[in-house]
């Protein structure tokens, strides 16, 4: 486990302002089992509460991180998390080996692929019972996709594949670009962030921090 | 991750030429490579373990083949 300094922003009367937060990268286990048993809960009701309103429920309301921690025996998976104030707000498991770039000029090179990527249900506007509480917890974790694939001889490249309420995010806050669905999973949009536009979104992260 | 330990390869000159062919395809060192593989081979050992198969489909010619991985 390695613990890294970071920030998240903070909903305020008046806005939003920066909050120390801690990049966990390789979480153990009890953790990850952890946060899901305090997410579970928020995640359910706020489906429910969704649903009973006639709006859109997020893709992965059913999602439960306890059902997919067995992959962390492989040397192929590794996780992420952000902690902050005392509680996870967010994790993520990606994929090292097994996936590789689909567009020019790195096509069939290596990249990291991002399994599952969640932000805690009181983080995410609907499932939260209010306003949301932390921002940046996406941004936060794909730039740490973006620092393991450096780490791998990756070159920044990252991949995965979009639910589709989440593809405005890849396209527009991470500048990843789309291949169309893959009718290999499920039709999702496949999203990669290239070498170039890893540099930016960096960059770009590093410029909105300051 | 876990600190690192080195070892020596002992590889013919054939094998070192795969290794160092697909270290430049894929834009990566040779030790990146052989942890891509131990991963990999992992994955597969595993999940063929528990009664899953491996195939290679080629789409243009409708022509799907299992893979027997020992």
């Amino acid at each position: 486990m390695k613990c890294i300094s970071t920030e998240l922003t903070r909903r305020t009367d008046d806005g939003w302002e920066p909050v120390a937060a801690t990049l966990i990268i390789d979480v153990p286990v009890d953790v990850i089992e952890a946060a899901e048993i305090a997410w579970a809960v928020q995640r359910l009701e706020g489906a429910r509460r969704l649903q009973a309103a006639g709006s859109a429920v997020p893709e992965h309301w059913h999602w439960d991180w306890k059902n997919k921690t067995h992959k962390l025996q492989l040397l192929n998976y590794r996780s992420a998390g952000i902690e902050c104030e005392g509680e996870m707000q967010g994790l993520m498991l990606v994929s090292l080996a097994g996936h590789s770039t689909r567009t020019p000029p790195d096509k069939g090179k290596p990249l990291v692929y991002i399994d599952y990527v969640e932000s805690a249900p009181w983080n995410v506007k609907g499932l939260a019972n209010g306003p949301p509480r932390y921002g940046a917890v996406g941004t936060r974790l794909v730039e740490a996709a973006v620092q393991l694939s450096h780490e791998e001889e990756f070159s920044g490249r990252v991949g995965l594949h979009a639910l589709p309420q989440a593809s405005r995010f890849y396209e527009q806050t991470c500048g990843m670009l789309s291949d169309g669905p893959d009718s290999h999973y499920h039709n999702l949009c496949w999203y990669e962030l290239t070498s170039q536009a890893s540099q930016e979104f960096l960059g770009g992260q590093d410029n909105a921090t300051q | 991750m876990a600190g690192k330990r080195t070892m020596t390869l002992n590889l013919t000159d054939e094998e070192m030429k795969a290794l160092e062919e697909l270290a430049d395809r894929k834009d990566l060192s040779k030790t990146a490579v052989v942890r891509q593989a131990i991963r990999l081979y992992q994955l597969v050992d595993v999940r063929m373990a528990a009664g899953e198969k491996l195939y290679f489909e080629d789409e243009v010619e409708k022509k799907k083949a299992e893979l027997m991985v020992l």
